[in-house]
């Protein structure tokens, strides 16, 4: 933990002004790693079978390009959505980022930068927003416009889809045409979180007569064809206004699970996998000596929910307890095999206002002492509630069954499958494992801690936090909203709902053949589904 | 008369058993099994949750099996894996065969209307695939031991019930079973002194057929990630498979323990058919 | 000859009027069990933001808020119609969705079946032939410890053994193209198609095997080998005539084995199967494509066991004419 807090201490440096025009910005080649970025570059490892060091964010051969792309993930599904507005699962996401692209996007230094939007700025009060596009044509040739913009942002709205419920200070009626590439967004409420809360690729921008079943977007990669849970086929998109795509096509595999990814690999059967499981690396190492891994550091993080409307956890001295309870560098050892830092139990650590505290530290008897102060009998009984929604869960949920038990608690763990957990108990839960992040600490704190957030499973509700977030989001001085936010996660480290114990680094499992590889800390899914950047050597 | 018959060749069946060498190595090995499941907890050198070493260590001085995927030493989660497998196991054939056994005599002895919507019935169950039952209770109830235990039985009780179903027809044709019908003696006496008596060597390689299905579909059902959240063997072949090329220990341990389990079963069930079958020939 | 006509024809009629009903039964069961699935799809598909008033519309387009039992009818009017619904989860027809699925899974069970079935027949008549013998030990053996070994082990040691580990002769997956003919990722499916063969070989061959024995041992063999009829004889003419039937009813069960029970070899091969997608189905909620899945096996097996019976009854007159009677 203490190597990202420095690290972001250092960052506030750079202080990013909200209002500063991106223009310009993501184009300049979003793959070359910033030196200056030490701490990122140190932080992402790489193999290789030779002795060919990638650097953290590396070019590869310029020169090779073409062919077929394979990559394997775990795993596609039938309901993978072909509208971006729906995709909820891992192949919606692979889907929106080839074939869509967003108004902005967190870049490889996990701040925001543009997109399909080359400058987002606020006017002097945050509630005014100007957005210019760059110049980009849809996949038939014709020109991207501010009228395909504003219908995207009303179709979200009148057919109720999910960024709106995302978008509460967006008016759909308050957006204007200035001209062809220009509009102005006069939000709800002046808010400096605009142009991050459109990073989403279920926020990708669609033409106004746009067909789900023919998806026709502006993104790198069109769609040649689709087998639902099966296999998605992308070819590149010759007019793509970025970076790439350098390959001719892209395929994305389904795989049941890591392991077969790894043995896909290791068999010449695709040339990345796309996620692969931090034991997964040892194996691959051993079974393919010539393939490499790309690993970088991430603001995701599986993160425990304690629902402060269940005993016991709506005493805010268990939860602290349970805070104690937890060996957080036990978990990164034991379960991610060291591919993994340290969490405080706040969000958001690529954000350049992610506060410094000081590490929690494991402490058992402090817990036990704790819980004893409250009246508490020892062992305090706790129901957890996990689901494999990502392939560590269930292991970090052991660990903190074994964990706790030393520190009075006695946690039964009920495992239940994905969708009996987000179904109707969901938010009932004493306490259960999420998986979150790759979001700045407003969005994060807008979708999963403040009074009524759509995810905040916790039911956790401090006015005292609400009132600093409503005022930070409004506060365009860039120090005073800082101390703001340091404020907000000191509640949240003193008292919150949330053990956010660790964030999970992004491997990803190559053949020698690729390259162009770029960390995406603030955004999921490997290389954040930048597919467009890789290459492939003949 | 019937009681007598069975009883003879029970006895009978018992001693030709113990002299088929295969039959006791089969015996053996389910003692040596279901013994290290009972006794290992208390054997083993670390406290099952106790974190030894990185995950997929290969074997060293203090950890002679390595280390499992979280680091766990792979002796102590295998000696401590043993009873909860078991049980499942056991507890999936027990609830298959109960089951199969009430549906499968109540549907050989009882009325004719009763008797043919059974046998439809039946014959409809066994269609349906029985992995979208065990999928749809484990999905509906949560995947804990109970459930896998149900989901199992549940899963295998229909074609028990078939099986059963004909040996109690066969009964139900024999002379005694008239004799006993002509008598007046009621279905419950019947049940018990002529169908069970009758049916007991099919119900016994029945019980070896359901012993080994239930630990397959038990093993598969926890590889294929449904399993509970308790340790055992088929867990640790799920959870560790990934690492076969580099600590293949944690995966080859269970599996050879469940492997000699299983043939050491079949082993049993064969030697008893077949003595079954000689006694019956006398 | 009209009158065994006739007969022949009522059974038929009567095969066919059971064959209907099972699979109303079927049909029914499987909608029930669907209803007892927790967490519903529109939630799925919506995601954990979702508001009550989305989920409330969706279920709406979906026609999941409509009486259970209209939606009862209206699927299995469906389902006899050849139309076997639309995809809750993808939106898709389910057809087009398991179309691939279900190719891969005919190809695979027929060219399974097609090696399993005579394979087996041909191991268990050998071990019976000659009970105790060296081949019966081998045979038995063998068969004994792969039973003993649930599937996935088997299929997880082939990858090992002959793709991963030890020796590098075959790809480790196989995830199909869908878009290209099987037989021309014929690679692909050498793995999986050992492993679905030894694993369904066992209960197979014992079975044969036993029943095989069985007769070799029964009253009207020993009299036909009394009275000098070659052993070779004794065996197809006597033996097998009776083998075939019952052996029959495994075989079907074999099949059915290899169409839906074969998850976890499809799972370590990443096969895109009708088993896994049928596994996907529980896991999204999909509960259209899971009905539809599930009729639709249950439809060919029962297809095949009518086959089956047919076939067995075919044999069955001879088998029961005595021993030693003219043609």
């Amino acid at each position: 933990m203490s190597r990202i807090a420095r690290h972001m201490t250092l960052r506030r440096a750079i202080v990013l002004a909200l209002a500063l025009a991106l223009a310009g910005c993501s184009q300049s080649s979003p793959n070359t790693s910033d030196s200056s970025d030490a701490a990122d570059a140190a932080d992402s490892t790489a193999t290789d079978g030779g002795d060919a060091g990638d650097a953290g964010a590396e070019n590869g051969d310029t020169e090779a390009t073409g062919g077929t792309l394979r990559v394997g993930l775990a795993s596609l599904s039938d309901a993978d959505a072909t509208d971006p507005a729906e995709a909820t699962t891992p192949g919606g996401y692979v889907l929106a980022k080839q074939l869509f692209d967003t108004l902005t996007e967190f870049g490889p230094e996990g701040t925001w930068v543009g997109r399909l939007a080359e400058s987002v700025t606020a006017g002097d009060t945050a509630d005014v927003w100007t957005v210019v596009l760059r110049d980009a044509t849809w996949h038939d040739g014709t020109p991207v416009t501010s009228d395909d913009v504003i219908a995207s942002f009303k179709r979200w709205f009148t057919e109720d889809l999910p960024p709106a419920g995302s978008l509460p200070f967006v008016d759909p009626d308050g957006i204007q045409r200035v001209d062809e590439k220009t509009l102005t967004f006069n939000l709800s409420y002046p808010t400096v979180v605009f142009p991050e809360a459109l990073t989403s690729p279920l926020m990708a921008i669609v033409p106004q007569d746009f067909d789900p079943a023919n998806p026709i977007g502006s993104g790198p990669f069109t769609l040649s064809s689709n087998d639902p849970g099966i296999r998605l086929t992308f070819a590149a998109n010759p007019d793509y206004w970025g970076e790439g795509p350098y390959v001719d096509t892209l395929e994305v595999i389904s795989y049941a699970d890591g392991t077969s990814e790894t043995n896909a690999l290791s068999t010449g059967q695709i040339d990345l996998a796309a996620n692969i499981d931090p034991t997964l690396i040892d194996v691959l190492a051993a079974q393919s000596p010539d393939s490499g891994t790309f690993a970088y550091p991430t603001s995701g993080t599986l993160t425990w929910a304690m629902n402060v409307e269940q005993e016991p956890f709506d005493d805010v001295a268990v939860r602290q307890a349970l805070r104690l309870a937890v060996d957080r560098q036990q978990i990164i050892d034991q379960v991610y095999n060291g591919f993994g830092r340290l969490g405080n139990d706040y969000f958001s650590p690529f954000d350049p206002m992610y506060s410094d505290l000081p590490q929690r530290e494991r402490d058992p008897e402090a817990a036990k002492q704790m819980l004893t102060d409250a009246g508490y009998e020892l062992p305090v009984h706790v129901e957890l509630t996990g689901a494999p929604n990502q392939p560590t869960s269930d292991r970090q949920n052991e660990m903190i069954v074994a964990q706790a038990a030393e520190a009075g608690f006695d946690i039964t763990f009920n495992k239940v499958d994905v969708a009996t957990f987000y179904g109707d108990a969901y938010g009932t839960y004493p306490l259960s494992l999420s998986y979150w992040g790759y979001a700045g600490i407003f969005d994060q704190a807008a979708m999963t801690i403040i009074k009524d957030a759509p995810w905040n499973g916790t039911k956790w509700n401090d006015p005292e936090f609400d009132d600093l977030y409503v005022e930070a989001v409004q506060t365009l001085d860039e120090s005073a909203r800082q101390e703001l936010v340091e404020k907000m996660q000191t509640i949240e480290y003193e008292r919150g709902p949330y053990i956010v114990p660790i964030f999970v680094d992004a491997i990803i499992a190559h053949s020698p053949k690729v390259s162009g590889m770029t960390a995406y800390p603030n955004t999921d899914g490997p290389l954040g589904y930048n597919f467009n950047l890789l290459r492939l050597a003949a | 008369m019937s009681t007598v018959h069975a009883e003879h060749s029970s006895a009978s069946t018992l001693r030709r058993m113990a002299r088929d060498p295969r039959c006791v190595a089969g015996v053996l090995g389910c003692i040596v099994i279901v013994a290290l499941a009972l006794i290992g907890p208390a054997v083993a050198p670390f406290d099952p949750a106790a974190f030894v070493g990185p995950a997929f260590s290969p074997p060293s001085g203090g950890v002679p099996l390595g280390t499992d995927h979280l680091g766990r030493d792979v002796l102590t989660v295998t000696l401590n894996g043993g009873t909860a497998f078991l049980a499942q196991g056991i507890g999936g054939a027990a609830l298959a065969l109960a089951a199969g056994l009430i549906f499968g005599i109540a549907a050989a002895i009882s009325a004719r209307p009763v008797r043919g919507a059974l046998a439809f019935a039946m014959d409809s169950m066994v269609i349906v695939p029985q992995i979208l039952l065990s999928l749809v209770v484990i999905a509906a109830f949560g995947a804990s031991p109970t459930t896998l235990v149900i989901a199992v039985g549940l899963g295998q009780t229909m074609p028990t019930a078939r099986v059963i179903r004909a040996a109690a027809l066969r009964v139900a044709h024999e002379d005694y079973y008239l004799a006993a019908l002509a008598i007046g003696e009621n279905p419950v006496q019947r049940v018990f002194r002529e169908i069970l008596p009758g049916i007991a060597p099919t119900v016994l390689v029945e019980l070896g057929v359901r012993l080994t299905a239930s630990f397959v579909a038990i093993a598969s059902l926890s590889f294929l990630g449904f399993g509970g959240g308790s340790i055992e063997w088929g867990r640790m072949i799920h959870d560790n498979q990934g690492g076969l090329a580099i600590q293949p220990w944690a995966t080859i341990v269970p599996v050879v323990l469940i492997a000699v389990f299983l043939l050491s079963v079949h082993l049993v069930r064969d030697g008893a058919a077949r003595a079954l079958a000689e006694a019956m020939r006398r | 000859m009209g009158a065994r006509f006739g007969q022949a024809a009522l059974w038929c009629a009567r095969r066919l009027a059971i064959m209907v009903g099972m699979l109303l039964v079927v049909a029914t069961i499987v909608f029930l069990i669907t209803q007892a699935l927790p967490g519903d799809l529109p939630r799925q598909i919506l995601g954990q933001a979702a508001t009550d008033a989305q989920i409330a519309r969706l279920s709406e387009q979906m026609g999941l808020d409509r009486p259970l039992i209209v939606q009862y009818f209206e699927w299995l009017g469906g389902m006899l119609r050849g139309d076997l619904g639309v995809s809750l989860a993808s939106g898709t027809p389910v057809a087009t969705l398991m179309g691939p699925r279900i190719a891969a899974t005919a190809f695979m069970v027929t060219v399974a079946a097609a090696i399993t079935l005579p394979a087996a027949f041909a191991l268990g008549i050998a071990a019976a032939r000659r009970p105790g013998g060296a081949l019966d030990h081998a045979i038995s053996g063998t068969v004994f410890v792969i039973m003993s070994m649930p599937e996935f082990v088997i299929a997880i040691a082939l990858v090992a053994i002959l793709a991963t580990n030890v020796f590098h002769v075959l790809p480790a997956t196989a995830a199909l193209d869908p878009r290209i003919p099987i037989w021309d990722q014929a690679n692909l499916i050498v793995l999986p198609l050992i492993a679905m063969v030894i694993t369904a070989l066992p209960h197979l061959t014992e079975s044969v095997k036993a029943t095989v024995r069985e007769e070799l041992s029964s009253e009207h063999v020993r009299w036909a080998r009394l009275s000098g009829i070659p052993e070779r004889t004794v065996l197809t003419r006597y033996a097998l005539a009776n083998v075939v039937p019952p052996s029959l009813q495994i075989c079907v069960q074999t099949v059915g084995y290899l169409i839906g029970g074969t998850i976890a070899i499809e799972t370590v091969f990443s096969f895109p199967g009708i088993g896994s997608g049928l596994a996907n189905s529980v896991m999204t909620r999909d509960i259209t494509s899971i009905q539809s899945i599930a009729v639709l096996i249950a439809a060919v097996l029962i297809a095949l066991y009518a086959v089956a019976d047919a076939v067995g009854l075919v044999f069955t007159p001879r088998a029961r004419r005595p021993v030693g009677g003219n043609r």
